[in-house]
């Protein structure tokens, strides 16, 4: 199941290479989705391509009256640079990860580009903290360097990782693509637009665009309600994964 | 077994969304944690009413409702709306009203609720 590669079309002569991959599927607070639809649509992003989630029955978005598939990939041009967004209306079936995860690196692979993953991370006691902290891993310690000379992340020492992050972190090292995570304290079953607006400022501070955050956080509320939907269907799907894995400590060396 | 399981979960969420529309009153996200010395209950209800949200004890039951400006686009440039979030929460037996507090922040609800039941520590010789 791990080898299997879920359908994807792009248009290639649409899609920069070397353009970073950001993926923002639904997870834990919807911080990925947030952040990929907040990027797409304040940037005017064109829908180029898509990847089709195998185990799900037949589903198609419609949105203004254009049909579209729910798991689609944008790009969007900012500031002299091209990303490639990855963006979904439902979320991944636990069975589908493998096979997304390796859609997503083929992806890159063919682009030459390394994959921006953002997401959260869930944090019990998320409500009493202002500023939620961006962790970052990498399996290319480039990446981690520029991240980290950001000033605005931490790197993410002990813990584990489930789901899509997780598969596309093994999928990469098959296929030598460069992976970095930011992931950032969140509200685990409440979609949470206070933790992507801080995934967009690393971003910001990462790849040198001034994509401003004060407009996301304004429509905090009213964006929390348009994802309801998506967010109960996202909790009733990490109910089936082991995500209290993430509130865990590995047990580690013995010296 | 797992295409049995997925149905079920379909059909609850079929369910919940029939009834949300149909009422127009919303059921939040929530979860109730339990602390030695309390519980504290905490829900999302982006766009309520702060100064009209109710929150009631009856026996072991908490009751919230939050009246609400909920509206999001749907089809033929229809908008889904609802106008309030409910919920009842079967609190355990220890829950004891006096003493309890809530507070809103960004759009989640907060109540923290003592336990009656005193713990005796034991010393260990």
């Amino acid at each position: 199941m791990s080898g299997s590669v879920a359908p994807y079309v792009f248009e290639k002569k649409r899609v920069e290479q070397g353009a970073p991959v950001i993926e923002g599927l639904p997870e834990v607070g919807l911080v990925g989705t947030i952040t990929a639809a907040y990027i797409a649509s304040s940037l005017g992003g064109d829908a180029v391509g898509y990847i089709e989630i195998p185990d799900l029955p037949p589903i198609v978005t419609v949105l203004e009256s254009r049909i579209l598939e729910p798991c689609r990939l944008y790009s969007v041009s900012v500031e002299q640079r091209k990303l490639l967004l990855l963006y979904s209306d439902v979320p991944v079936p636990p069975r589908s990860m493998w096979s997304i995860a390796n859609s997503v690196t083929e992806i890159a692979s063919t682009i030459k580009s390394p994959v921006i993953s953002v997401g959260g991370i869930p944090e019990p006691d998320r409500l009493d903290i202002e500023k939620p902290k961006v962790y970052v891993l990498s399996n290319d310690e480039e990446l981690v360097r520029m991240a980290l000379a950001t000033d605005y992340v931490q790197r993410f020492e002990n813990g584990y990782l489930t789901g899509v992050k997780a598969a596309i972190l093994k999928s990469a090292a098959k296929r030598d693509v460069r992976v970095l995570l930011a992931l950032v304290q969140s509200h685990m079953n409440y979609p949470d637009p206070g933790a992507a607006a801080e995934v967009v400022t690393f971003l910001n501070k990462l790849l040198g665009m001034s994509i401003p955050v004060a407009p996301l956080l304004e429509q905090a509320e009213q964006l929390k309600m348009q994802m309801r939907d998506l967010m109960r269907r996202t909790s009733t799907n990490l109910s089936k994964m082991p995500i209290g894995l993430q509130l865990e400590s590995p047990p580690g060396y013995i010296k | 077994m797992e295409e049995a399981f997925e149905e079920e979960v379909e059909n609850m969420l079929t369910h919940l969304k029939e009834l949300e529309l149909s009422s127009r009153c919303l059921e939040p996200f929530y979860e109730l944690f339990e602390k030695p010395e309390e519980y504290i209950l905490r829900m999302d209800i982006p766009g309520a009413d702060r100064d009209k949200i109710e929150v009631r004890g009856r026996g072991r039951i908490i009751s919230i409702y939050a009246p609400c400006n909920y509206s999001v686009p749907y089809r033929d440039g229809v908008r889904t709306c609802a106008t309030c979030y409910r919920l009842e929460v079967e609190l355990p037996a220890d829950a004891s009203w006096e003493g309890a507090r809530q507070r809103y922040k960004e759009g989640v609800l907060e109540i923290r609720i003592p336990r009656s039941v005193k713990e005796y520590r034991i010393k260990i010789e």
